[in-house]
């Protein structure tokens, strides 16, 4: 059944290969654009939901 | 405080401003332009930041910049030679190696050092020589293939005297 397909169980040539081996890939990390903001999450600590619950102990 | 220093990368010297507590990662990519090694942790535990500096692969996102000045530092983007594919690259495309890719320029530099130094490694010394660089996409068993077949070739060419 194998021999039917011409792409599936078959190996392909990779269409990126040459620009991941070469570092020039462009990723969404390589991407420097002019006054480009950069975000962060902030936690809070402790999560409320244990700060409410401490007071009913079960 | 800015302090002016020469990197020697690729075979070119660059002479930059740099501040002493800037990382090598920060001046490849974001002075120099060489966004080859990549960003994966910024705390030396991945290798997705793996350059070469005097023949030993380092992790360039726990190096200040500024202490390797006037050391040979070698990246992805040097290992291309006259044009054409290293060995390893050949190789690591020829596997399948390659995945998302994110890894595989460290990968690249951590097997190029490797091989610099141990022309014959065995799958158990690759294997161990891989251990610094973290492929999410679980690439270890194409990319050890890959480093044994590079290195067989690669000792072919200097009995060929390629």
């Amino acid at each position: 059944m194998a021999d039917e397909f011409s792409i599936v169980g078959k190996p392909l040539p990779s269409v990126d290969g040459e620009a991941i081996v070469t570092g020039s890939a462009v990723y969404a990390a390589d991407i420097y654009l002019p006054r480009m903001l950069h975000a962060k999450v902030l936690k809070s600590s402790p999560p409320r939901f244990h700060q409410e619950n401490r007071r009913n102990p079960s | 405080m800015l302090r002016r220093i020469q990197l020697n990368v690729n075979g070119e010297t660059y002479e930059l401003d740099a501040e002493p507590h800037w990382t090598l990662l920060k001046v490849l990519r974001e002075r120099l332009g060489l966004t080859g090694a990549k960003p994966g942790c910024l705390t030396g535990d991945c290798g997705a930041c793996r350059v070469i500096v005097d023949g030993v692969a380092v992790n360039s996102c726990i190096v200040y910049a500024v202490r390797v000045a006037g050391r040979r530092i070698s990246t992805i983007e040097g290992l291309v030679e006259r044009g054409r594919l290293h060995p390893l690259q050949e190789a690591f495309i020829r596997h399948g190696a390659l995945q998302c890719g994110f890894c595989i320029p460290g990968a690249l530099m951590s097997m190029k050092a490797l091989l610099d130094r141990n022309p014959t490694p065995s799958v158990d010394q690759v294997r161990k020589a891989l251990r610094g660089n973290l492929c999410r996409c679980g690439s270890y068993t194409s990319m050890t293939q890959a480093v044994l077949e590079a290195a067989a070739v690669l000792r072919g060419a200097l009995k060929n005297g390629g």
